[in-house]
């Protein structure tokens, strides 16, 4: 039991730092300092309160595979309060098979298409590219960036030792802080250290997880949570 | 020549590569030792009752089979008999191509089949019939009138909807061929379906319907009906349904009677009378004879047994023992004891027996029946584990490993085996005892990434967490060295024991054991603290630690360093962690594994520690020709190894000194950074 709160405990004390601090650079109009994701299943998300939190959601997944492309939008209901600030997120998930032209065009069209609701203030990108993959997710944003506010979820290396998303044309990168692997004590320890993430892109938010302990978040940035469970008013920082 | 065999290698390897990776990670395997949730059960398993241990946690559909078997109904070859599933064919893209083909001109790319509805989520609006259906009349009005361009742009109207907004064909116009002015009211009323006008929608299909020349009149019926499954499912909110639109849905179709009404109007039933439905299907699925629907009837009552409530007991004792067996509540157990009581049934029997501690005025009762259970009876290993489980909790130590090591002579399923395994391993008499217990034979692989489990490639025993923890922290030095050289444990065990023996030993300052174990890794015999740091700076891959499960790392050679920076371990024993003694040492044994661990515990991360001998010998020993490379690979250990806060410190002050005294030498242009990685 003990265990299980501490991580929250802890991010509470990290928001509450957060809270206290100027708001990040690189959405200026957001008001929330802290979006939860909300990823596919049930979520009953009215308990929030607007001006502290907004939603990252699932909104669909786009699978590519063997040359083809097949959708997976959200099945289940999401209820949020008025005023929530959203950002419709899409998951691409794909095998190894190589990505062609076409499904260049598909995956720009159910993106925007996805991404097409009310109150949006950006739309979220979530795609863990391959080396061989990454000319194919830079056409993407290239291609999408004047129509969305384009934020994108990174493997923490992407932020550190392998920067390759440094000239994507995106307001934000958020480095993804949780189910790391065996690096995870090493990248944490390098930011309790004091070291921040070489690219600008990075340095706005944190993607954090609540049943992992939360790195040493620096004051000013935004945090996404992720929570294993459909979130509940107990599981808020 | 060279160039083509290179050629031929790359090749070679990407044909080797897996066809589905996952697209995030890395994701490790682990092994799973005994099954909780997905037992991997073969359809043989299923039919003969070889369920194992039966556990509550199980999906449903397992607790399902061991229902049956317990009631002495076995599941029978023709119920798993999976029916034969069509072809799922991309309709969409069917529609796009017949029309292309008419038309000689280029279709749209894409038509979105699922529509937005509120709370974010989407649902499949047009079907794949509904594509098949317009391909299928395109190409037989095409054969009839030519081109029908008219009707395409209709049809292109009608498929709008699926996405979003409202978009109706106009009216037929005058003086076209009856069947295409058919064609055109069928549209519309399809049009209003799909933009979610349900009431105008139903009133087109039943006027359809009541139009004897309508080639649509025959399945206008079943869309009316449609309409209200649609109007119930979107308009009552989330998981909720309006029953009178459901029930009057069920009716209509059940009218009907072709297959398809037949199916949905069982789709509707579900809904609007789920008790009822739970009934039926609980009933069916109990009978053999009933196995043409058996698979649907497992969905439906998986579906149900999702929205159970309390009040569903009345629909049968199938879903009341389930529902029971799963709940931990004190009112399931006064409940199993009622149902076992009336009954004296098997299923009750488990349902009670899982329930009970030590200590409940029943538990010795409830146990004596358990053990006149037959062993051939399909409860018989969750009927013994409960058993020894209540020996275990009443410290009745001698009866409980009497118990399991009859039933440990049995053959039974991998998975029970290691569960009864790890019940016998808490009464180990001895040290012997202890480790011809410790091995156990993984059941699944999983990882992070997966929900279910997968069958190991391989069938090699490895260490489970429980003895595992015993090797880390409750043997003494002594006992980890017999046991890594006695030849009862498989060599890759012994060999994980001794790399983890010697590299603990020299922690320990026991150079005399480690010595003795080199020979067996083909280490250097160390002679003083520097050779030994010496032969860990070269070596990433040694650790005073057993991992459980897959230890990715013993699988590389001790000398190979990983990519994900599992070398040189991080603390031998944590700050916080305590010695947990096994219970057969000796007081002197005790003693002396409580003073090991208290030395180790005090040592620093392995970079650091060995950071600190080769700054201290190099400093001492100019002229020893190691000293600079020392240095070197202590730099090395702070970048790649398990850090701790004294990292940076210790790295700056091997790379400082190195680049002082040895600044020319091969070791100082091989490190041109210290590293400050904590």
């Amino acid at each position: 039991m003990l265990a299980a709160k501490r991580p929250l405990i802890l991010i509470s004390a990290l928001v509450m730092v957060v809270a206290a601090l100027s708001m990040p650079r690189l959405i200026p109009t957001t008001q929330s300092r802290v979006f939860l994701w909300a990823w596919e299943r049930p979520e009953d998300l009215r308990f929030l309160d607007p001006a502290r939190f907004g939603v990252a959601f699932l909104a669909a997944t786009l699978h590519l595979h063997d040359g083809e492309l097949i959708t997976s939008p959200r099945r289940h209901p999401l209820r949020l309060g008025p005023g929530t600030e959203i950002i419709p997120v899409v998951r691409i998930e794909t095998d190894i098979t190589p990505l062609t032209a076409a499904q260049l065009d598909a995956v720009a069209h159910h993106f925007l298409r996805f991404t097409d609701q009310p109150n949006v203030i950006a739309a979220q990108i979530d795609f863990d590219a391959t080396v061989s993959q990454r000319p194919f997710y830079r056409s993407l944003v290239q291609r999408l960036h004047t129509q969305r506010k384009l934020s994108i979820t990174a493997l923490a290396s992407w932020c550190l030792d392998d920067p390759w998303i440094k000239d994507l044309p995106v307001i934000e990168a958020v480095p993804m802080l949780f189910r790391m692997g065996p690096e995870s004590r090493s990248i944490r320890q390098r930011l309790a250290g004091g070291s921040d993430f070489s690219l600008e892109i990075c340095r706005s938010s944190y993607g954090l997880s609540t049943d992992e302990s939360p790195a040493l978040v620096p004051a000013g940035r935004r945090l996404y949570l992720f929570h294993p469970q459909p979130w509940t008013p107990r599981a808020l920082p | 020549m060279i160039r083509c065999l290179t050629i031929a290698l790359v090749l070679a390897g990407l044909l080797l590569l897996p066809t589905h990776l996952p697209s995030c990670g890395p994701f490790f395997d682990t092994a799973v030792f005994t099954e909780k949730s997905h037992p991997l059960l073969s359809d043989r398993d299923i039919i003969q009752g070889n369920l194992g241990v039966v556990h509550p946690t199980f999906w449903r559909k397992f607790l399902f089979y061991a229902y049956r078997h317990f009631s002495g109904e076995p599941l029978t070859e023709a119920e798993l008999k999976l029916p034969s599933s069509p072809e799922n064919p991309d309709g969409a893209k069917l529609w796009l191509e017949t029309r292309q083909k008419i038309t000689g001109e280029p279709s749209p790319r894409w038509i979105d089949a699922t529509r937005r509805t509120a709370n974010y989520l989407y649902y499949s609006n047009c079907t794949i019939e509904a594509f098949q259906t317009a391909a299928a009349t395109l190409t037989d009005r095409a054969a009839r009138f030519g081109p029908v361009r008219e009707w395409i742009a209709a049809q292109d109207t009608v498929f709008k909807n699926c996405a979003e907004g409202r978009h109706i064909p106009a009216p037929p116009e005058p003086g076209l061929p009856p069947i295409l002015k058919a064609d055109r009211e069928y549209q519309i009323a399809a049009a209003h379906f799909y933009s979610e006008s349900f009431d105008e929608a139903r009133r087109r299909f039943q006027t359809i319907a009541a139009d004897s020349s309508s080639p649509w009149r025959s399945i206008a019926p079943y869309l009316a009906a449609r309409t209200l499954i649609r109007k119930a499912a979107l308009t009552a909110g989330e998981n909720q349904y309006d029953t009178r639109l459901m029930e009057q849905a069920a009716k209509e179709l059940k009218e009907i009677g072709t297959g398809s009404a037949q199916r949905l109007a069982r789709y509707a039933a579900l809904r609007a009378e789920p008790l009822e439905s739970l009934r039926g299907i609980s009933s069916q699925l109990m009978d053999p004879a009933r196995h043409a629907d058996f698979h649907q009837n497992l969905t439906d009552f998986q579906y149900l047994m999702d929205r159970y409530q309390p009040g569903w007991a009345v629909a049968g004792e199938l879903p009341e023992w389930i529902a029971t067996f799963q709940n931990s509540s004190l009112q399931a157990l006064e409940h199993s004891i009622q149902k076992y009581n009336q009954t004296r049934s098997l299923p009750w029997l488990v349902a009670l027996i899982s329930k009970l501690d030590a200590k409940h005025p029943l538990a010795s009762e409830i146990a004596k029946a358990a053990s006149a259970i037959p062993k051939n009876s399909p409860a018989f290993l969750t009927l013994a584990y409960h058993r020894v489980r209540l020996l275990l909790e009443s410290g009745e130590k001698d009866p409980a490993r009497a118990e399991l090591d009859t039933l440990l002579t049995s053959p039974m399923p991998a998975s029970a085996r290691n569960l009864f395994r790890a019940q016998r391993l808490l009464l180990a008499r001895g040290f012997d005892d202890f480790l011809l217990l410790s091995p156990r034979t993984p059941v699944g692989l999983t990882t992070d990434y997966e929900s279910g489990l997968r069958r190991p490639d391989t069938t090699v025993p490895l260490f489970d967490a429980d003895s595992t923890v015993a090797f880390n922290h409750g043997l003494p030095l002594s006992m980890l060295e017999r046991a890594a050289t006695d030849s009862r444990l498989p060599a890759h065990l012994r060999s994980r024991l001794a790399a983890m023996t010697w590299t603990r030993a020299i922690l320990l300052d026991d150079h005399t054991r480690a010595r003795s174990l080199s020979p067996l890794l083909k280490l250097p015999a160390p002679k003083d603290q520097f050779s030994a740091a010496w032969t860990i700076l070269h070596n990433p891959g040694l650790t005073p630690l057993l991992v459980d499960g897959y230890d990715r790392r013993s699988l590389m050679r001790l000398s190979e360093r990983d990519m994900f920076r599992e070398n040189w371990w991080c603390a031998a024993v944590e700050s916080g962690e305590s010695a947990v003694p096994a219970p057969f040492l000796t007081t002197e044994e005790r003693a002396q594994l409580e003073a090991e661990h208290a030395k180790l515990r005090a040592r620093p991360a392995a970079p650091t520690w060995l950071a600190r001998i080769a700054i201290a010998w190099a400093a001492a020993h100019p002229n020893d020709p190691r000293s600079p490379e020392a240095l070197h690979l202590a730099v090395r250990a702070t970048r790649y190894g398990c850090t701790d806060k004294n990292n940076g410190e210790v790295s700056r002050a091997a790379f400082q000194l190195l680049h002082r005294r040895w600044p020319a030498s091969e070791w100082a242009k091989k490190t041109p950074y210290w590293y400050n990685s904590p």
